[in-house]
């Protein structure tokens, strides 16, 4: 019995670390520096807890394997080893605060801190994106580089003012609304996260990042994307009964396919 | 965790508990004492003293979970009030120094009444359950004075986040209280019954001390309205 | 009153009064203020509540794989829910939602704690029953009102909630966000009933573990299943009240018009919403105060389980004893500092997020430690495969899968890209889930002789846990991988996230499925095992099948109705005594004094 239940830890542990050395299933190619850091911290964390994984189960096989076989010696009659208790909980530690420990700048740069070599916030892309059920609404400031004020009453889905910009103020007027982002590649975007309704989460897996949408509260992502593509917006915080199908689409493209762009859909306004 | 090692339970006089009482016999069981000689792991007293240490710790342990209720209540109305600008402040209807008064008179007499137990005086523990049972339901009706009070001024339950946490840490610790007096007449409702009751004292210290507690509860509420607005 | 024997390993005890059992059906076994008879009825609801949490998560796979085919049956069944047979995308989250709150709170933190705490911490202690019995009657009814509430919600108009076990408000909170009716009322009100019943629960607990042992049975000697309940309830009663008033306030949200939870200026399908100025993180808050805990409450009292079973078929005491209590107490303490975990994405504060990050990963220690001391508990002993045994050591290796992944979860950074994807599905799943309900098969097994004087089949104990053990890595190993692609939770199909289309996530979905399938089919040979071994299982009136040492093993099997016929054994010793050097038996009962263990020489033990 001790042989065969080996057996089966040592299979389902060897089946289940496969996929993870071979990367069958694996997460898409990171397009940002950042993305490639937690790229890092995740390799190093998969290698450390890989490794302890394959070491516990296997110590647990091996000794159902070696104290499950019938034997004339008793079992031993130790109670205990301060010197290991003490070494184990050392280990763990370390390893584990160390890990938090050394996440902290990269968890400073995707939050509270201005990443690495962004550029000042003045020069920024700044697109705001509010989530709503079921759809992402995506607001460009357009020509005068600044957001219109907004109003609760002039919201009106139907006639595509799904946040309500007050096309009579300044500001306002220019303001673009489009349901899918487009951004230059290489280009410094912060993106200001709202809510009309629910929560709902902005997710880009190419990104590495998400957070939340909350209805009374602004969020800030910043991101500098280096490879163009289409990459696909999932929300992930449950938001309803469209949940599933909460999907929009970050488009990474040339800085001159962007400017042609942003100049066609400006000429949509009005 | 506190554990009461107060000094009340040994001055408890052996004549009131029967230790060789015929326990307490119908279909449902009824809560038995287990005898004096009866030792435990944990060093403590024994018989009858026991099971009153055991309601006290009893008591004193539903005490955390329900400090925790009102704890995450409070927290919920500092996070609450600190979020945003639509909280408005409002004078506390005066009727609450009365029904703190009273209260606190209440802790007088249930006091009064685990004295006339201990001195083996029934009837008078009665009376004093009673008035203090009284002053229990004089505390909630001037609560309810208080709320007709805001409600007259036009300030409901859902008005403003100010309104809503007064409303709410009035009626929880009002229930809280309904309990208290639910237990001051079991407690009077056993002391008429000729049947002998092994575990009375037990009953009445731990009532008295879960009144006191609803009275302390009560004055931190007052504070924590008067205080934080 | 029939005289009842005391046990010969009893070496010494005290005389206590016995009361009498009650005669009529009623009082016995309905309302009944015997711990025994609450454990098994505890233990009965969270049968029941588990199939149909079951249920429930096969519909989930079911309409996973098959999103728009046609069911037969079910369009019957729900014509709401699954026109035609059809699961509607609401339905699906109704599903999900409900097997979520049934599962956490009527299976896995009342069965072990409500059911085998409550059957086993008295016996253990040496105790007659619970410190209050009829408090203890009142919170199992008070559960089982919580149970028909919920179930109630299926039958309601708008049908059963759809935002989660979580509840997340604005959805929970908004009814014009959802399809919901008087559902989401409900299960606030099942919630509410359900914390009340837990902390008296709890209060109860405490006070049996403070107050009621036998006379030498100090907390050093305690066996680890009764630290690990007294642990839990402590837990249960700081984390149960927060969730009650943040139940209460959520309620008033939704009838009352009071704005706790809902912001101003909400639009829901072009509708303005009457309310201003709540916070929905301070939800998550509140609700992850109580929801980290519970965690723990559900895996404590399976850790305890297995560390004794672990002990009790190795032959060998526990691999430190000491060092298993403190780290019991750590998860207990540390438990309640580490809930901004759930909610690194939830735009809350990203130094706070940074604290709990640090926090987090220190839970991590106490929970190696545990792991380390169960392989070398096993190390050097002479293993019994059992099946309670084979159960709990399947406990081992899942705690150390579902733990690892937690590693991953608890860096904000690392899981600014796993948050709300299977692969934290497959981590609770593992951890809280599987590995908890294999403590519950363990001690299901192992105490199953005691409770009714039977036993349950070891052939089909065996096969059930080779293909449970195999099938639920079968079921949460892929959701790893679901996880790295990422594949969002939550999601009621994947036709509108293209990546998942072209990456094999359609097929990680459908072994997933088929597996749960099997795996689902195999728990009714445990069920069949389970009611059998009740009417016409294989009479066990032995007092120590196992040769185990704690006090349930030295009364008769079932317990007479006061459990000791008024005779309480004293206790002499801790509570794994086994393989002692000179004794004349590889194990010592704790109600054996030293002359019993080692004859008339003089002993070596400590």
């Amino acid at each position: 019995m001790g042989v065969l239940l080996a057996i089966v830890v040592w299979g389902i542990t060897l089946a289940l670390s496969i996929p993870f050395v071979t990367q069958t299933w694996w997460m898409p190619e990171a397009i940002t520096e950042l993305g490639r850091e937690i790229d890092g911290a995740f390799n190093f964390t998969l290698l450390g807890t890989g490794v302890i994984f394959l070491l516990a189960q296997g110590a647990l096989g091996y000794t159902v394997w070696k104290y499950g076989r019938h034997s004339d010696q008793p079992a031993s009659s130790s109670h205990g080893n301060n010197f290991l208790e003490f070494l184990w909980t050392c280990g763990a530690t370390l390893l584990f605060v160390g890990l938090a420990v050394f996440g902290y700048s990269m968890w400073a740069e995707t939050r509270f801190i201005e990443q690495k070599s962004m550029a000042p916030s003045e020069d920024r892309l700044i697109i705001e994106v509010t989530g709503q059920q079921f759809v992402w609404n995506m607001r460009y400031p357009g020509n005068d580089n600044q957001f219109g004020p907004t109003d609760i009453n002039l919201i009106d889905d139907a006639a595509s003012n799904p946040v309500g910009v007050d096309r009579s103020q300044p500001g306002g007027a220019d303001d673009i609304m489009v349901s899918e982002m487009r951004v230059p590649v290489n280009a410094d975007v912060e993106v200001v996260l709202k809510s009309k309704d629910v929560l709902h989460n902005f997710f880009v897996p190419e990104l590495r990042i998400k957070l939340d949408t909350v209805p009374g509260l602004v969020g800030k992502l910043q991101f500098r994307a280096d490879r163009e593509g289409r990459y696909e917006i999932v929300c992930s915080e449950l938001c309803g009964l469209g949940h599933y199908k909460m999907v929009s689409f970050l488009h990474v493209v040339s800085q001159e396919e962007y400017d042609a762009w942003i100049k066609e859909q400006a000429e949509f306004v009005f | 965790m506190a554990t009461s090692q107060g000094a009340a339970t040994s001055t408890v006089p052996a004549t009131l508990t029967p230790a060789d009482a015929p326990p307490g016999i119908e279909g449902g069981g009824d809560f038995v004492t287990l005898p004096p000689v009866r030792e435990g792991g944990w060093e403590g007293p024994s018989g009858e003293d026991r099971i009153v240490q055991r309601y006290k710790l009893g008591v004193w342990v539903g005490m955390g979970g329900i400090l925790m209720f009102f704890a995450a209540l409070t927290s919920a109305m500092i996070v609450r009030q600190g979020l945003s600008g639509d909280w408005l402040p409002f004078s506390l209807p005066p009727v609450l120094y009365v029904s703190t008064a009273v209260l606190v008179l209440s802790s007088f007499t249930i006091e009064r009444a685990r004295k006339e137990l201990l001195q083996s005086n029934p009837d008078a523990l009665r009376r004093w359950v009673n008035v203090s049972a009284c002053l229990g339901l004089a505390f909630l009706a001037c609560q309810l004075l208080g709320w007709q009070a805001l409600s007259g001024r036009g300030i409901y339950l859902a008005s403003n986040p100010a309104s809503s946490f007064y409303y709410l840490l009035t009626a929880g610790h009002g229930a809280h209280l309904l309990g208290g007096i639910a237990a001051l007449g079991y407690i009077w409702a056993r002391v008429r019954g000729s049947r002998p009751w092994p575990t009375r004292v037990a009953a009445v210290e731990a009532t008295a001390l879960y009144w006191h507690f609803l009275d302390v509860l009560w004055i931190y509420i007052l504070g924590l309205l008067l205080f934080w607005r | 009153m029939t005289e009842v024997q005391v046990s010969p390993e009893v070496a010494g005890y005290t005389e206590v009064h016995r009361h009498p059992e009650p005669k009529s059906f009623i009082w016995k076994y309905i309302f009944s203020v015997d711990h025994k008879v609450i454990g098994i009825q505890y233990l009965l609801l969270a049968v029941v509540a588990v199939f149909v949490g079951m249920a429930l998560s096969l519909l989930v796979r079911l309409r996973l794989i098959w999103p728009n085919e046609s069911l037969p049956l079910l369009g019957d069944l729900f014509p709401v829910g699954a026109p035609g047979g059809v699961m509607t995308p609401e339905f699906y989250l109704a599903m999900l939602t409900m097997h979520g709150t049934v599962m956490v709170f009527m299976v896995l933190t009342t069965a072990p704690q409500g059911g085998f705490g409550n059957y086993f911490l008295p016996i253990q202690i040496g105790a007659a029953d619970m410190a209050f019995p009829r408090l203890n009657m009142l919170s199992f009814w008070a559960t089982f009102v919580s149970f028909m509430l919920l179930m109630a919600a299926f039958f309601v108009e708008g049908g059963a909630p759809m935002s989660g076990w979580t509840g997340y408000p604005p959805l929970s909170a908004v009814p014009e966000a959802t399809v919901q009716g008087i559902g989401q009322d409900l299960w606030i009100a099942s919630i509410a009933v359900f914390c009340i019943a837990s902390l008296l629960a709890a209060l109860n607990f405490i006070v049996t573990t403070l107050d009621l042992r036998a006379k030498g049975l100090t907390m050093m000697r305690l066996p680890l299943t009764c630290w690990t309940w007294f642990v839990t309830a402590i837990l249960a009663l700081l984390a149960f009240g927060v969730l009650l008033a943040a139940g209460v306030l959520l309620l008033m949200d939704r009838n009352a018009g009071t704005s706790f939870f809902v912001p101003g200026g909400l639009v829901v399908s072009d509708r303005q919403i009457d309310h201003s100025g709540g916070s929905p993180i301070l939800w998550q808050h509140l609700f992850w105060f109580f929801g980290h805990p519970e965690v723990y409450i559900a895996i404590l009292p399976g850790m305890g389980v297995t560390s004794h079973i672990l002990s009790t078929f190795a032959r060998k005491t526990v691999f430190g004893y000491k060092a298993m209590v403190y780290a019991v107490l750590a998860i207990g303490l540390l438990g309640f500092v580490v809930w901004g975990h759930h909610m690194f994405v939830s735009g809350m504060s990203p130094y706070s997020a940074f604290v709990f990050a640090i926090l987090t990963m220190c839970i991590g220690v106490p929970s190696a430690i545990k792991t380390f001391n169960w392989i070398g508990t096993l190390w050097g002993g002479k293993i019994r495969f059992t099946s309670p045994m084979l159960y709990s050591i399947g406990f081992v290796s899942l705690f150390v899968t579902g733990g690892l992944s937690g590693i991953f979860l608890g860096q904000p950074t690392v899981d600014l890209y796993f948050h709300d994807t299977y692969f934290v599905v497959a981590h609770f799943h593992l951890i809280m889930g599987v590995a908890a309900i294999f403590g519950m098969f363990a001690g299901m097994t192992f105490w199953f002789p005691k409770m009714f004087g039977r036993m349950m089949d070891e052939g089909l104990s065996k096969i059930h846990f080779w293909t449970t053990f195999v099938g639920v890595y079968a079921i949460f190993g892929p959701m790893h991988y679901l996880g790295m692609l990422p594949h969002p939770r939550r999601y009621a199909e994947m036709s509108d996230v293209d990546y998942l289309l072209t990456t094999g996530a359609e097929g990680l979905q459908q072994f997933i499925t088929v597996a749960a399938v099997l795996t689902i089919l195999v728990q009714f040979l445990f069920l069949y095992n389970f009611v059998r071994g009740i009417f016409a299982g294989k009479e066990c009136r032995e007092e120590n099948p196992w040769e185990a040492t704690t006090l349930e093993w030295a009364v008769p099997s079932p317990p007479p109705h006061d459990n000791f016929a008024g005779k309480v054994p004293h206790v002499y010793r801790g509570a794994y005594d086994f393989s002692l050097q000179g004794a004349k038996r590889d194990f010592a009962m704790q109600c054996n004094d030293d002359k019993a263990v080692y004859g008339d020489q003089p002993g070596s033990g400590d």
